[in-house]
């Protein structure tokens, strides 16, 4: 563990933590690491971003989380603990008992996370059903009240109509409204607003910001978007080809950004704020799992590599509350 | 009498969906646009969902024709061409678009995906269409090696190089792509839009450039656009539009995009409500439901775009004279409203 993380850690109690997560993907002769060696925590009342491109292994780590990997991928070491229960050595009925009610998502395409044929005030209500043997209409009441919540208008009338009859925005805010149904200790986020429109995006986010505020619920927000992150976040996991490259408070990451890769993926945003400056691409790809490098995995497309690159580096501080896995930051270099 | 390459003048489209008993659902996806871009410019339009974007282009290609008024590609209407005419025209306009794994045929070569063109315009013999289709594929950062690839085996990033090169091998003036790079990673999406700036200016190419995307609209647009619900509601040069908007849909816009700084979140931001729905058109100015700053006027009359100097207008009532007073300072221009 870095200082950095340590200092965060001070006296408080995590309620994720991901200890080495390492998953791997079954495929032909060879396993393929898209997940390798990730530790990260996730505190009462805190919003961590885990942002990085495809390829990059956030989902698959948050999908380990829940246990719902995909059938060609299987956690091969690490441990993930839920306010100190070992969420990887759970039988699947204690798991499901996690589900839902200890730990939600939302995540980035709600119509195929819903059920078509169902109405959104029973699919919204249904936690109550499997976790609290609500009743059914009593679970509709809970639900109307959970659509308000929300700010979806007309909760009533909504909750009688069916997903396709809402759009994305009010989609995105019922999958909220089960989500929060039974008031998780953890809120998992993946990509929720990408597929929508800006000015939905913005209402999506401050009500992501709201329930923490209401509830203290900790979150985990998984994006591609450096905007969405330094909205958003308080902590900040970059990255990349299954490792993370860098880590810190969302301060101190945006102003003095220390990996390589986490500055090119700066310059290489555009904004509507733009000077005429050029976007700086990052050459090359970003390699496959099934043939990650030896050293360190941003090496062959980083413009500072030098022979120390060839071996792995390690987490090493930048400054408190911030650190990067890069040879760099060796010795005062950079 | 402009150099505009391309206009488009009183465009609309309503398209009829569903006919019940009682009529036939409208859905005006496309509402008086009217619209020019200069030669070798970029003109960018941004909006959301159901604005429109995508049915002008598709208007502007020649693919839909529209319900009303017309596009003139230099100067000439392009639905009064005749067949032949139309024939030398599509040279002169291609296309990129989004999705690049559905726009090549998959079991086609680089090789035979860019020669298409050229056979299908009869352009050169066998061996100079070889030397054509392998300067392309250089013009776009690519060498002879891809062209025996299939279009399945490219990276996204790859295969939209192929899609620019098949789009600038016959020498086009016109080039209209449709969220080119919405499905790229950041650090792919630099790259092709880095390539769109080379090649514009190689080639002296027109760009209609059509994103959601706000920060990209900045990057490689001269002139913007900005649309809703099948309006052109604020159209300018795009520095004075994002720096200073006139419309105050354009304001929220810029304003409901995360800002890659923590220290300028912005926690109050006005809530817009619901898009209303296409079929369901507000009365009066289309933006009125949603509108921080609507008059009751506002659900009565549909504003006209306003000029408010250095081919800037935005249609917003506040800008009529008669209205004017009750404008707040960054509406008539008198302050900077963005805070950036």
């Amino acid at each position: 563990m870095s200082t950095a993380e340590s200092d965060r850690r001070s006296g408080q109690r995590a309620v994720l933590e991901i200890d080495h997560l390492t998953v791997e993907l079954a495929g032909g002769r060879r396993a393929a690491r898209v997940v390798d060696d990730v530790s990260l925590a996730v505190f009462p009342r805190e919003i961590v971003g885990l942002i990085g491109e495809s390829g990059s292994g956030k989902t698959m780590t948050a999908l380990s989380i829940l246990r719902l990997l995909p059938r060609a991928a299987s956690i091969a070491g690490g441990e993930i603990r839920l306010g100190g229960a070992s969420l990887t050595s759970m039988s699947e009925a204690e798991l499901r008992r996690i589900r839902g009610r200890r730990i939600a998502m939302i995540p980035q395409n709600p119509m195929s996370a819903m059920n078509p044929v169902l109405r959104i005030g029973a699919q919204v209500g249904e936690p109550y059903v499997l976790h609290r043997g609500v009743r059914w209409t009593d679970a509709v009441a809970q639900a109307v009240r959970l659509l308000r919540d929300v700010h979806l208008p007309l909760p009533e009338e909504r909750a009688v109509e069916y997903p396709h009859q809402f759009s994305g925005g009010m989609q995105q805010r019922a999958m909220t409204a089960m989500a929060i149904a039974l008031e998780p200790q953890l809120l998992i986020a993946d990509e929720p607003t990408t597929a929508l429109d800006v000015t939905i995006q913005a209402q999506v986010l401050r009500l992501l910001l709201e329930i923490r505020d209401r509830h203290g619920t900790a979150t985990l927000l998984i994006t591609h978007d450096l905007g969405v992150i330094a909205e958003m976040c308080d902590w900040v996991y970059v990255m990349y080809a299954g490792r993370i490259l860098e880590q810190g408070s969302v301060e101190r990451i945006f102003a003095r950004p220390s990996h390589p890769y986490t500055q090119a993926l700066m310059r290489a945003t555009p904004t509507v704020d733009a000077t005429d400056a050029d976007l700086a691409s990052i050459p090359g790809s970003i390699p496959s799992p099934f043939e990650l490098p030896a050293g360190c995995r941003f090496a062959d497309r980083c413009p500072s590599r030098f022979e120390r690159c060839e071996r792995e580096p390690l987490l090493l501080d930048v400054e408190a509350s911030h650190s990067a896995r890069c040879w760099l930051l060796e010795d005062g270099r950079e | 009498m402009s150099d505009a390459l391309l206009q488009v003048k009183g465009v609309g489209k309503t398209f009829a969906l569903g006919g019940t008993l009682w009529g036939r659902r409208q859905l005006r996806a496309l509402d008086q646009v009217d619209l020019e871009i200069a030669r070798a410019q970029s003109l960018g339009i941004v909006g959301e969902s159901g604005s429109g974007k995508s049915t002008l282009c598709r208007i502007v290609l020649r693919l839909l024709r529209p319900s009303a008024g017309q596009v003139l590609f230099e100067g000439l209407d392009l639905w009064a061409r005749s067949a032949h005419e139309m024939r030398q025209l599509r040279r002169q306009m291609q296309a990129v678009f989004q999705d690049t794994a559905s726009t090549f045929n998959p079991r086609h070569t680089v090789r035979s995906a860019l020669l298409a063109p050229l056979e299908v315009h009869r352009i050169g013999t066998a061996r100079t269409r070889a030397a054509l289709v392998e300067e392309a594929l250089h013009h776009v950062g690519l060498d002879a090696r891809f062209l025996s690839r299939h279009p399945h085996t490219l990276s996204g990033g790859q295969r939209q190089r192929v899609a620019i090169a098949r789009a600038i091998i016959l020498r086009p003036s016109l080039v209209v792509a449709d969220e080119p790079t919405s499905a790229l990673d950041v650090s792919v999406q630099a790259m092709i839009l880095n390539l769109f700036k080379t090649i514009q200016r190689d080639f002296g190419l027109t760009y209609l450039f059509v994103s959601h995307n706000l920060g990209v609209i900045r990057y490689v647009s001269d002139v913007v656009a900005v649309m809703y619900l099948g309006r052109v509601v604020e159209v300018g040069p795009v520095g004075r539009v994002f720096s200073s908007p006139r419309h105050p849909y354009t304001r929220a816009l810029l304003e409901a995009i995360p800002r890659a700084d923590p220290s300028k979140r912005q926690r109050d931001l006005p809530v817009l409500g619901e898009l209303p729905s296409a079929y369901r058109m507000p009365s009066g100015c289309r933006f009125h439901p949603r509108c921080p700053l609507a008059m009751d006027i506002c659900a009565q009359e549909d504003p006209p775009l306003y000029p408010v100097g250095d081919g800037h207008s935005a249609a917003c009532l506040l800008h009529d004279p008669r209205f004017v007073a009750a404008a707040p300072a960054w509406i008539s221009g008198g302050a900077k409203p963005v805070n950036v």
